[in-house]
């Protein structure tokens, strides 16, 4: 009699220890290898754009925050900078520069906790301790401006809610000073470790023409080969003063837009970030840090979509109003989203132990997919 | 355990009014007892030391509230793990379920019976050792496939699969590593190869040929991989398979198959020390029985200098205890309760090690009869004690490599990890043997 087999169904998630959140996939396997990979989204669906209609405008600022919760400051922004060009809001430079400060340390932070997961994926435990250890300081720094650890609601329209503290700055340059080394010990550890790399190299490729078929944004964009930033090439805020590189992924590690290249396109940005943020503790401006001129906001009819680099890539604010003190309609685009829509594509073919690398390299967000 | 027999038989006199066959007996029994009690308080204190490990490298304290250090943590874990609910699934088949955990700590408690921990102390000195050795090992796999099978779940099922491939592989790499041994020392018995390694750390088989030198790195790779750690803990891998074939245990179940993990780890960094590292001989002394030691130290003793060594050991005692005696201070003019003061947290040691000085030099110092046995004290001393501490160092050395690979490094794929053992590590044991045979016949 010959053997039947059968192919089993797996259920991986919500409540799995490296589906970032609760992120569900129902994979068809045959033993080890995946057949078909089906993501389950949802679990983390909190109605966030239908909230801001009910909200005036600024008391929508800290929902944003839980948009995406390790990168709070960058969606504070996207959210200000599209209400301030809807309701032509100046801002002065010296809030400007510490937007751009404040956004700019929260990336680090937040590709900290990307590349950290992104070993403990791999199964490796203590680099994870180790970039939060390093996120700890910052987290610090951010209590030290507005008193909250994750959730910031740091920005306001026309600029920020605080100004920076006394020997902020000096404190700031101290932690970047502490931080370069530590990246260099960090890729010692084991961005460079021979089996972390045999796990990932040339593990989900993903192609430059799959890169922008599915929308892929930031990062995961970059570590095809595609050269694209906002910060550069659309500039908002004070970027187009500063000066810094784009990182985008190279074959030099190995394939070009694989999961190691994603990984490597993290770790490059974090320098950047330390660029831009020595430069800004340079240029830093004296002068009002809030525009205080619009108390009592309302909106002229009309919509704007406005997008600004969130550590997760692009995150677009289509904002429309009919006038009035709330928004008609606020649709919220993040990279996410778009992330976890390739994963059905390369799923399949891949071992489980790959498709758990594959999600960690999307590094996917579950709020910001569920919004 | 014939050895430890008929040595105790011979040394005291009321034994032999026992007869031999009781008393026999009652070693074996004895011997039993300790070696159980052995195995868990070792996979207890394994799990604090993988603790503090992982604490350390992790940048962290680790258990530091439960006694001194944190050391009493892992009783406290056992007896919250036995007063846990025991949850056996619906679907699960009980049997099987149940008899899983026992099975892979009975391989576990078996490997304990060759593992020597002196010249003379080992509960049976088989001829086949090393055989039954590998052969207690590879019941861990029969119990990994049971739990992972009869637990019902995709995950334990997919993580008792991985285990199967994984430990059958595996274990011919190590038995070729082993096979070096064997050949070189010219007998599977534990305390033949640990004999045959006398003379010094140049004769140790790590140091005594570069093949046999590879076989270590090909035997620690191989038995690390057999006892599911990091980076070979796929079985188990937490992000891919949550805990894989332990996934639906609980409670005493789950603290059994850990207390066998951990269990593990003494068993395979014995062997490595008893097969590679010499075992019990002592590292700069090249004598197998260390009796003359114990005489040239009774002979120092007598020597006038002495005082001066007595002076320093006074010295360091008074700093000790003006430090004690600060912290007494401190607990008096708080009253502070015995248990929790300071005095009792920080020297808790000092205060037993000094009860056990204190206590051996006032019997020493009374009974006179015993004075004249100090040559035979001396001589246990140095046949059981320290060969004792100088083996059980040596595997704490291993084990600490074991745990801090296990907190470094990532973990392989299965294609890979499969990809290692049959594509580099059969292939180097083999040539490891065939090069060793060669060196034998060119250097003897």
């Amino acid at each position: 009699m010959p053997l039947t087999t059968e192919t089993m169904v797996l259920n991986m998630g919500p409540h799995h220890p490296s589906t970032h959140g609760v992120l569900r996939f129902i994979l068809r396997t045959d033993g080890e290898v995946i057949h078909r990979c089906r993501p389950d989204i949802g679990y983390l669906h909190r109605g966030l754009e239908k909230i801001a209609e009910q909200l005036p405008y600024a008391q929508f600022m800290p929902y944003t925050d839980r948009l995406d919760y390790l990168a709070a400051m960058n969606c504070n922004l996207g959210y200000a900078i599209t209400v301030e060009q809807a309701a032509h809001i100046e801002v002065p430079p010296r809030a400007e520069y510490i937007r751009v400060l404040v956004a700019e340390l929260n990336r680090i932070i937040s590709h900290l906790i990307s590349v950290g997961t992104f070993a403990m994926d791999i199964g490796a435990v203590t680099p994870f301790t180790h970039a939060i250890r390093e996120r700890e300081w910052v987290n610090d720094l951010f209590e030290e401006l507005c008193g909250a650890r994750l959730t910031y609601n740091y920005i306001r329209f026309g600029g920020v809610a605080f100004d920076l503290p006394e020997g902020f700055l000096n404190r700031l340059s101290q932690f970047l000073d502490y931080f370069v080394p530590r990246l260099e010990q960090y890729n010692r550890f084991i961005s460079k470790n021979k089996i972390f790399k045999e796990r990932l190299v040339g593990v989900a490729v993903i192609s430059q023409q799959q890169a922008l078929d599915y929308a892929l944004v930031g990062p995961n964009l970059r570590a095809s080969g595609i050269d694209w930033d906002l910060r550069r090439d659309e500039p908002y805020s004070v970027y187009g003063d500063l000066e810094f590189d784009v990182p985008v992924g190279t074959s030099e590690f190995g394939v070009l837009g694989d999961c190691y290249a994603r990984y490597w396109v993290r770790i490059w940005e974090m320098e950047q970030s330390v660029r831009i943020l020595r430069q800004c503790i340079a240029k830093m401006p004296e002068g009002p840090y809030l525009n205080k001129s619009k108390r009592k906001l309302k909106v002229e009819p009309g919509e704007i979509y406005v997008r600004t680099k969130a550590p997760r890539g692009e995150l677009g604010f289509y904002l429309i109003s009919q006038g009035g003190i709330r928004p008609h309609r606020l649709k919220i685009r993040t990279g996410s989203f778009s992330a976890m829509s390739i994963v059905e594509e390369l799923g399949a073919g891949l071992m489980v132990a790959d498709l758990v690398a594959l999600i960690a390299s999307l590094d996917v967000v579950a709020p910001e997919v569920d919004r | 355990m014939e050895n430890l027999v008929n040595d105790l038989f011979g040394q005291f006199a009321f034994l032999q009014k026992l007869g031999y066959v009781p008393t026999a007996a009652v070693v074996m029994l004895a011997c039993g007892f300790l070696v159980l009690n052995f195995f868990g308080l070792m996979s207890g204190l394994f799990t604090f030391f993988e603790r503090k490990v992982a604490a350390w490298t992790n940048s962290r304290r680790g258990p530091n509230r439960v006694g001194p250090y944190g050391l009493v943590q892992f009783m406290a874990d056992g007896v919250k793990l036995i007063l846990k609910e025991d949850i056996i699934p619906a679907a699960a088949d009980r049997g099987i379920f149940k008899f899983a955990p026992y099975l892979l700590l009975l391989g576990t408690v078996l490997s304990f019976v060759v593992i020597p921990f002196g010249p003379k102390w080992i509960i049976g000195d088989l001829n086949v050792g090393v055989l039954y050795l590998l052969a207690t090992g590879s019941f861990s796999v029969i119990g990994l496939i049971m739990a992972g099978w009869a637990s019902s779940n995709k995950y334990a099922l997919l993580g008792g699969m991985r285990a199967a491939a994984q430990i059958v592989s595996y274990e011919i790499p190590n038995a070729l590593a082993i096979l070096v041994v064997v050949l070189t020392a010219g007998t599977m018995s534990m305390q033949g190869i640990i004999r045959a390694q006398a003379g010094g750390i140049h004769h140790w088989f790590l140091f005594s040929s570069p093949f046999s030198f590879l076989a270590f790195f090909i035997y620690f790779i191989s038995a690390i991989a057999e006892i599911n750690r990091v980076p070979f803990d796929i079985p188990e891998a937490e992000s891919e398979l949550v805990a894989g074939y332990n996934i639906e245990y609980s409670a005493m179940r789950f603290g059994v198959f850990f207390a066998a993990e951990f269990g593990n780890i003494y068993v395979i960094s014995a062997v490595a020390v008893t097969c590679f590292l010499g075992g019990w001989q002592v590292p700069l002394l090249g004598v197998g029985d260390l009796g003359p030691v114990g005489r040239g130290l009774g002979n120092f003793l007598s020597r006038g200098d002495v005082l001066i060594l007595m002076l320093a050991v006074a010295l360091g005692i008074s700093m000790l205890a003006w430090k004690a005696l600060r912290a007494f201070v401190w607990d008096v003019r708080r009253k502070r309760a015995f248990f929790g003061s300071r005095f009792v947290r920080f020297h808790s040691e000092l205060l037993v090690l000094g009860l056990l000085f204190a206590g051996g030099a006032l019997v020493l110092a009374l009974h006179v009869p015993l004075r004249a046995h100090l040559p035979t004290i001396y001589r246990l001393v140095f046949q059981y004690l320290v060969p004792f501490l100088v083996f059980f160092a040596k595997a704490m050395l291993v084990a600490f490599v074991v745990l801090w690979w296990r907190w470094t490094l990532p973990r392989l794929r299965v294609d890979q990890l499969m990809g290692v053992c049959w594509k580099y590590l059969i292939p180097m044991g083999f040539a490891c043997l065939v090069g060793q045979g060669f060196w034998m016949w060119l250097f003897s």
